[in-house]
C-alpha cells in the first residue's frame, strides 16, 4: 500500500446519491407547496456573531445566509472623506449551490455585492461618519436562487447594520418575482428561476415609502415589471417587515 | 403607478406607538421604556426636539435606531443597545495601540475612529515636566508599541471628531498583570472612581468605552513613585509574578463581568462585590461561570438582592 499518498476507497466504492433528478419538474405542473404569491416562510435571527458589532441569520427553506457587521471604525486608506463609506462582500461557501463554487474565481459574488450595496447604501445614514467605514460581509451558507439570496441577503444585512446599533433612514426590507406563464411567482426558487422569462428584485424603505433598488434580470414588459413591482411592494408590506421589525424588537427587548 | 400606503404601525398589539404628543403626555416622571425600530415615527417636530438617534422628516421626528425611547422634558432620545462608544472629555478609557506614527500612537478604544495620543500628552522618563526630545520621537515604540494596552483619559477632540488621550498622571499608562473584558459600552456607568480595589486582590479599571481591565492589585506605597520615576518599570512588557490564587481571582472577575454584561446588567463595584461574594459563597469556580444556567443563578441572586 503507498502510504505516502492518499488512496481511495480500497474495496467497495458507492454511486452517488441526488436529491432529485433536476429536470422532474416544470412549470406547468404547478407550485410546489404555496401559492404563487406565498414567500418561503423566513427564519430571522439578529446577533448571533459575537465578534461582530452586529450580525444577522436568515433561513427561508434552502435559502442560508449569515451576515456580519463591522463598523463604524476608521478607514484604512488615509484620504480624508467626509461621508462614510460602506463595503458590502458577499462570500458563497463551496457548498451552497448544486455545482460547487471555487473561492476567488468566482465572479457571481461581486455582482451580487453590488446589488445587495445598492440597497442599502440610500438607507445608511453615512454624513454622520465622516472617515468611517462599514464592513458588511454577507456569507451565503445556501443558496435556493440567485434573485432571493439577493433578497435575502439585503434582509439580513439591514437587520445586522440595525442590530450594530448605526443610524438608519429605516429599515431595507427586498423581496423577488418571477414572471412564469404570465404569471407572478413571488420568492422563487433556483429551478423556478430557471424557467422564468425575467425575475426582478425591489428593495425599499416601507417606513418611508422609498424605493432604493430595483434588480431585474431576463425579459419582461413594462406592464409585467409594474405587476411584479406591486406584488412584491405588497408582500413586503403586508408581511416581511413586520417579520424583520419582530426579530429586531425581541432582541431589544432583553 | 407604484403607490406606497403609509407605513402602517406593526406592533400596536404589543407596545403602543406614538401619536402626535397623546401619548408623549402619559406621565412625566415616569420613564416608559418603549422600543422602537429605524424609520418608526415617533412623535412631531413642533412638539418636540429630536435627540440622538432620531431625525426629522416631514416635521416628524423618526428614529434612527433600534433600541428604547427616552425622554427628558421635550428632548426625545433613542438609546441602542450596542453601540460604539461615544467619548466626553474627561472620560477614562482603556485602549489598544493599533499604530505608531510620527509624534503619535493610534489607539483602538471602541470609538467610531481611532484615538490618538500624542507623545507630548504622555509621561516621558527621567522627570516630571521634561520637554520631548528628537531621541523620544525616535524611540516611540520603547514606550509604547502595536497591541499594548493602556488606560487614558480623554483629553480633547480635533476638528474632525476624533479624540485625544492623555496619560499624564500616575495612574495612567500602560497595563499588565491582567486581563481585557469587552461589554457593551453603555453598561458602564458614570462612576467617581473608575479605579476599584476588590477586596479579594483584584484592581478593576472600569473604562468608559466598555474595555474593562482586570489585574493584580498593586499596594498603594508599591506604585511608581512620581519623582525621578522609572521608565523600565512603567513601559515594562513583562507580567509580575502572580501566584495562583489571584489568577483565579482575576479569572473569577472577568468571567462574572461577562456574565452579568450577557444579561445587560449595568456594572457598579458594589454589584461586582455581591457577585464574587456569591460565587464563593455557593462554591463555583471560574469555568462553570460560563455555563447558562450559572450565570442566570447569578443574576437572579443578586437582582433579587438589589
Amino acid at each position: 500500500m503507498d502510504r505516502r499518498r492518499i488512496n481511495g476507497p480500497t474495496e467497495e466504492s458507492f454511486v452517488p446519491v441526488f436529491d432529485e433528478s433536476p429536470d422532474a419538474w416544470k412549470a406547468a405542473d404547478g407550485r410546489k407547496g404555496r401559492g404563487l404569491l406565498d414567500i418561503r416562510p423566513i427564519f430571522l435571527q439578529p446577533g448571533l456573531i459575537s465578534q461582530a458589532n452586529g450580525s444577522a441569520y436568515i433561513e427561508t427553506q434552502k435559502t442560508k445566509i449569515a451576515c456580519a457587521v463591522y463598523g463604524p471604525r476608521q478607514s484604512k486608506n488615509t484620504s480624508y472623506s467626509d461621508m462614510g463609506r460602506l463595503n458590502v462582500e458577499v462570500k458563497f461557501t463551496p457548498f451552497s449551490c448544486p455545482r460547487r463554487r471555487a473561492p476567488l474565481r468566482d465572479a457571481e459574488d461581486r455582482s451580487l455585492a453590488v446589488a445587495i450595496h445598492q440597497a442599502l447604501a440610500s438607507s445608511v445614514r453615512l454624513e454622520l461618519l465622516p472617515k468611517s467605514t462599514i464592513d458588511v460581509f454577507i456569507t451565503i451558507i445556501e443558496c435556493d436562487g440567485l434573485e432571493s439570496c439577493v433578497a435575502a441577503g439585503s434582509i439580513a444585512a439591514s437587520t445586522a447594520l440595525a442590530d450594530a446599533g448605526i443610524e438608519l433612514f429605516g429599515l431595507v426590507v427586498s423581496c423577488a418575482a418571477s414572471l412564469i406563464e404570465n404569471q407572478v411567482w413571488l420568492d422563487p426558487t433556483q429551478e423556478e428561476e430557471a424557467v422564468s422569462g425575467g425575475t426582478l428584485v425591489l428593495s425599499c424603505l416601507p417606513a418611508l415609502n422609498k424605493i432604493t433598488n430595483i434588480w431585474h434580470t431576463g425579459q419582461m414588459s413594462a406592464m409585467d415589471v409594474i405587476r411584479c413591482t406591486e406584488a412584491c411592494q405588497q408582500k413586503i408590506e403586508a408581511d416581511i417587515h413586520s417579520v424583520v421589525a419582530q426579530a429586531l424588537l425581541e432582541s431589544a427587548k432583553i | 403607478m407604484i403607490s406606497f400606503t403609509p407605513f402602517s404601525t406593526l406592533h400596536e398589539a404589543e407596545h403602543e406607538v406614538y401619536n402626535d404628543d397623546e401619548a408623549m403626555d402619559i406621565d412625566d416622571d415616569v420613564q416608559v421604556s418603549k422600543i422602537t425600530l429605524p424609520g418608526e415615527t415617533i412623535t412631531s417636530s413642533q412638539a418636540y426636539m429630536r435627540g440622538h438617534g432620531t431625525y426629522v422628516d416631514n416635521e416628524l421626528v423618526i428614529a434612527s435606531v433600534a433600541g428604547t425611547i427616552e425622554r427628558v422634558n421635550k428632548l426625545v432620545t433613542v438609546r441602542a443597545v450596542s453601540t460604539k462608544y461615544n467619548p466626553e472629555v474627561g472620560d477614562l478609557v482603556v485602549g489598544r495601540i493599533t499604530e505608531v506614527q510620527p509624534r503619535r500612537w493610534k489607539v483602538d478604544a471602541n470609538s467610531r475612529q481611532d484615538a490618538v495620543l500624542m507623545l507630548s500628552s504622555v509621561n516621558l522618563p527621567g522627570g516630571v515636566q521634561r520637554r520631548k526630545l528628537e531621541s523620544d520621537e525616535l524611540q516611540m515604540r520603547t514606550f509604547f508599541e502595536e497591541g499594548d494596552l493602556l488606560v487614558a483619559e480623554v483629553q480633547a477632540f480635533f476638528a474632525d471628531g476624533a479624540m485625544s488621550l492623555h496619560t499624564r498622571s500616575l495612574k495612567y499608562g500602560k497595563l499588565r498583570n491582567g486581563q481585557l473584558v469587552v461589554i457593551p459600552p453603555i453598561l458602564v456607568r458614570r462612576l467617581k472612581s473608575h479605579f476599584t480595589t476588590l477586596p479579594c486582590g483584584v484592581d478593576l479599571i472600569l473604562g468608559l468605552n466598555g474595555y474593562i481591565w482586570v489585574s493584580k492589585h498593586v499596594q498603594e506605597n508599591e506604585q511608581e513613585g512620581e519623582e525621578g520615576f522609572d521608565a523600565e518599570t512603567i513601559y515594562s512588557n513583562r507580567n509580575d509574578p502572580i501566584d495562583e490564587s489571584t489568577r483565579s481571582a482575576i479569572s473569577r472577575v472577568t468571567n462574572i463581568i461577562r456574565a452579568l454584561a450577557a444579561h445587560f446588567v449595568p456594572l457598579t463595584d458594589t454589584l461586582l462585590l455581591e457577585a464574587y461574594e456569591w460565587t464563593v459563597e455557593n462554591d463555583i469556580d471560574a469555568k462553570s461561570l460560563l455555563s447558562e444556567d450559572i450565570s442566570d443563578a447569578l443574576v437572579a441572586s443578586i437582582a433579587g438582592g438589589t
